[in-house]
């Protein structure tokens, strides 16, 4: 199967800092890989490279098949992100922000109607025209996630997606990536909680200081003996 | 366990002050910055050397209107911190929550930003020189009691307009409370409506309590000192009493469990059509972001009405008001123009990943600015022409509209410069948020007022010609070098590094 996301020898550093230290990653359609590692391991940086929020300070990176760091517009137009923080402007709705993304993504007019269903899943319906400044932690995360998957982009990227969020929630968060995966698109999830990363996931990537440590399907990291070998990849 | 509670505000303060000196990494800042705290006491010094050479009859007239300028710096002590929700913070709330910060400690904290005001920091100067000039020939002790008492009732007025503005932020806490205050900020306007359009300003100026102060600086002179020591002990009552009195006012506003200014948060907002065009789309959440936030939404009406107020009851010549626009241009560039991106806040995350968002969301940031530095010169301009006195050609006129535009266009061109050079992440939610470190606010409000003010300056050279056309012609260079500078910070804003550093930085990511 073709890959959808392709990064080769991804570098990205912050001064004397190696946040992702010359890494590749492939990533076919339908498939789901989750990004897992201790704080540092780079989980988020790359993200925010493949989303287009951070250029890398070297390697190459191709979205759908188009060089994201050439065309970096075309290749956001396949994207969905979920930041790990914020990711939400404070003083606009969330109807407003699916408003603008609609606008700024040129989507079909039929975009309230999945805009409604997605707030009713995520159970935001009845507070999609309250500024998003007032919302707790979990209603921002699910929040973030629906903008990520609005408009069913080929490669969804969810930055601890899980985090702080309620069980209905978390649910919803599992449908999203279900359906979108059933539609083709390449999901990579990044989360601490390897349970759900599990449950998410077919196929696990552990980062440590930058650089991938282990690729195995994502089963082969639960239960004791699992466990016992994601300590000793976080850790040796 | 350690007793941190009981330490004093005063010791809090300085290790709060002292991390805020560390925290600024850059040795040439540090210098700037010690270069501008003493640059005021040579201003002074350079400003009582130079009056020594004006004439004597200049010097009555100066000492008739010097209660004048006190009764005008008690005026802005009050209303600075009134706008602010009680003054500038030393850090924003949300940095401190894990320290046991005494109240008393963020209040004397924006005791000490007071100087970051320009409009403060200038009026200080010139009540240190006029008086100091007004009260006789330079001779260092004489001088020196006078201005021992500008400086104790700087102190005074500072400490109680401060004060003041966290009584009434406090009381803007409750619904009952902001009924109140806005009421009585509709009647103190109505009074000064009524007492300008009845001339009454001079009989009250004549019995203005500042005669007494300045009367004691020039007995402090004059060595006349049971009346000068009776002033200076007045004066150092009202700064104790009113300092141990804003304590516990601060504590107050700050216990009161409120709603923090933040009530858009809790209810439900009507839904509007948004334009398909991306610039406007953005335009619109912009606009959402500034007056959907208290501290912008309440700088923006302070901006666009009362120096329209003011010059409207000042009655000015137009040759003065084609000044008024520099000073109100450098006002709005520091409502949040400095670090335009802030307003997506968190959001500029989501944003950057949005197809086709980096030049209309410059676009957009650049339009809200420019509209709100427009609609306040353009507002003072208007307000002052109304009562103004007739212009003596039509190239006064016509100087102070191209003046007001000049200098709202160089502020945004240098604003949004500012905006990707000093990215700051700063929520503007509560009262007392400011878009920058105070040492970026500081050092920015002093640039902008001195380029608007040399172009204010050329602008009046350029009305004395009388040819009407001249000022026309002469706002062509500053409009084409502002927008040249504009265009080339977009093509900054357009590089990935760049870009990522502003979003990473105002999202706090």
């Amino acid at each position: 199967m073709s890959a959808v996301v392709e990064a080769r020898d991804l570098t990205v550093s912050f001064g004397s800092v190696v946040a992702v230290d010359g890494f590749d990653l492939t990533v076919p359609a339908k498939a789901t890989l989750a990004l897992v590692g201790r704080n540092g391991a780079g989980k988020s940086t790359t993200l925010k490279v493949l989303a287009g929020v951070l250029p890398p300070s070297s390697g190459t990176v191709s979205i759908a098949g188009i060089d994201a760091l050439r065309h970096p517009d075309q290749a956001r137009a396949k994207v969905g992100y979920c930041p790990d923080v914020g990711g939400l402007i404070p003083r606009a709705t969330p109807w407003e922000h699916l408003q603008l993304a609609a606008t700024m993504r040129s989507m079909s007019s039929d975009w309230e109607r999945r805009a409604e269903d997605l707030l009713d899943r995520f159970d935001l319906l009845g507070v999609a025209d309250r500024v998003t400044a007032g919302f707790s932690h979990g209603m921002g995360r699910r929040m973030s996630v629906l903008l990520a998957a609005f408009h069913e982009p080929e490669v969804l990227l969810l930055d601890e997606p899980f985090d702080g969020v309620d069980p209905l929630g978390v649910e919803a968060t599992m449908d999203v990536i279900r359906e979108l995966r059933a539609m083709g698109s390449a999901i990579l999830v990044s989360t601490h909680l390897l349970e759900l990363a599990v449950e998410a996931c077919e196929q696990a990537v552990v980062l440590r200081r930058g650089r991938v440590v282990a690729a195995a399907p994502a089963i082969e990291l639960t239960g004791a003996s699992g466990a016992a070998r994601y300590r000793s990849l976080l850790t040796s | 366990m350690s007793d941190s509670a009981n330490i004093p505000a005063t010791r809090q303060l300085m290790a709060l002050l002292q991390l805020r000196w560390r925290m600024i990494r850059s040795t040439p800042i540090r210098w700037a910055i010690a270069l501008l705290t003493i640059l005021p006491v040579g201003l002074v010094i350079a400003g009582l050397l130079s009056m020594q050479t004006l004439p004597d009859d200049e010097t009555l007239s100066l000492a008739v209107a010097t209660p004048t300028f006190y009764v005008g710096f008690i005026v802005l002590a009050i209303l600075a911190p009134l706008v602010s929700g009680g003054g500038y913070e030393l850090y924003p709330p949300d940095q401190l929550v894990a320290y046991p910060i005494r109240p008393a400690t963020a209040y004397r904290g924006t005791l000490v930003l007071a100087p970051v005001n320009l409009a403060w920091l200038i009026n200080v100067i010139a009540l240190f020189v006029v008086t100091g000039f007004a009260t006789g020939d330079l001779a260092w002790v004489p001088t020196s009691r006078s201005l021992v008492t500008v400086a104790l009732f700087i102190l005074a007025a500072t400490v109680v307009g401060h004060t003041i503005g966290w009584l009434v932020m406090g009381f803007r806490q409750s619904r009952r409370g902001r009924v109140v205050t806005n009421i009585g900020g509709v009647l103190a306007l109505v009074a000064g409506f009524f007492i300008f359009w009845t001339d009454s300003v001079i009989t009250l100026l004549d019995n203005s309590p500042t005669t007494r102060v300045v009367v004691g600086a020039y007995d402090g002179y004059n060595g006349e000192y049971t009346s000068w020591l009776t002033v200076v002990a007045v004066l150092v009552l009202v700064v104790v009493v009113f300092m141990r009195f804003g304590d516990a006012v601060a504590g107050w506003a700050l216990r009161r469990p409120g709603d923090h200014a933040d009530r858009t948060s809790s209810r439900s907002l009507p839904r509007r059509t948004m334009s398909r065009n991306a610039t406007f789309a953005l335009l619109m959440v912009d606009h959402a972001s500034v007056w959907r936030s208290t501290p912008l939404r309440r700088g923006v009406l302070v901006l666009v009405l009362v120096p329209g107020v003011i010059s409207a009851l000042a009655g000015m010549t137009w040759q003065s008001l084609i000044l008024v626009p520099g000073l109100i241009a450098a006002g709005a560039g520091l409502l949040f123009g400095i670090n335009a991106f802030t307003l997506d806040s968190t959001g500029s995350v989501w944003l950057s990943t949005l197809p086709g968002w980096v030049s209309p969301a410059y676009l957009a940031k650049s339009l809200v600015f420019l509209e709100i530095a427009l609609a306040a010169v353009l507002s003072a301009l208007v307000g002052g022409s109304l009562r103004a006195q007739p212009p003596n050609a039509a190239s006064e006129v016509m100087a102070a509209f191209m003046s007001a535009l000049c200098c709202a266009v160089l502020v945004v061109a240098l604003g949004m410069r500012s905006s990707l050079r000093h990215p700051h992440r700063a929520d503007l939610k509560g009262p007392r948020d400011t878009p920058a470190t105070p040492g970026v606010m500081a050092a920015q409000s002093m640039r902008f007022a001195l380029v608007t003010t040399f172009t204010s300056l050329y602008f009046a050279a350029l009305a004395l010609s009388g040819v009407w056309w001249l000022p026309l012609f002469g706002a062509l260079p500053v409009l084409l070098l502002s927008a040249l500078h504009w265009y080339r910070t977009g093509l900054a804003w357009e590089h990935p590094h760049v870009r990522a550093a502003v979003v990473m930085t105002v999202s706090g990511g």
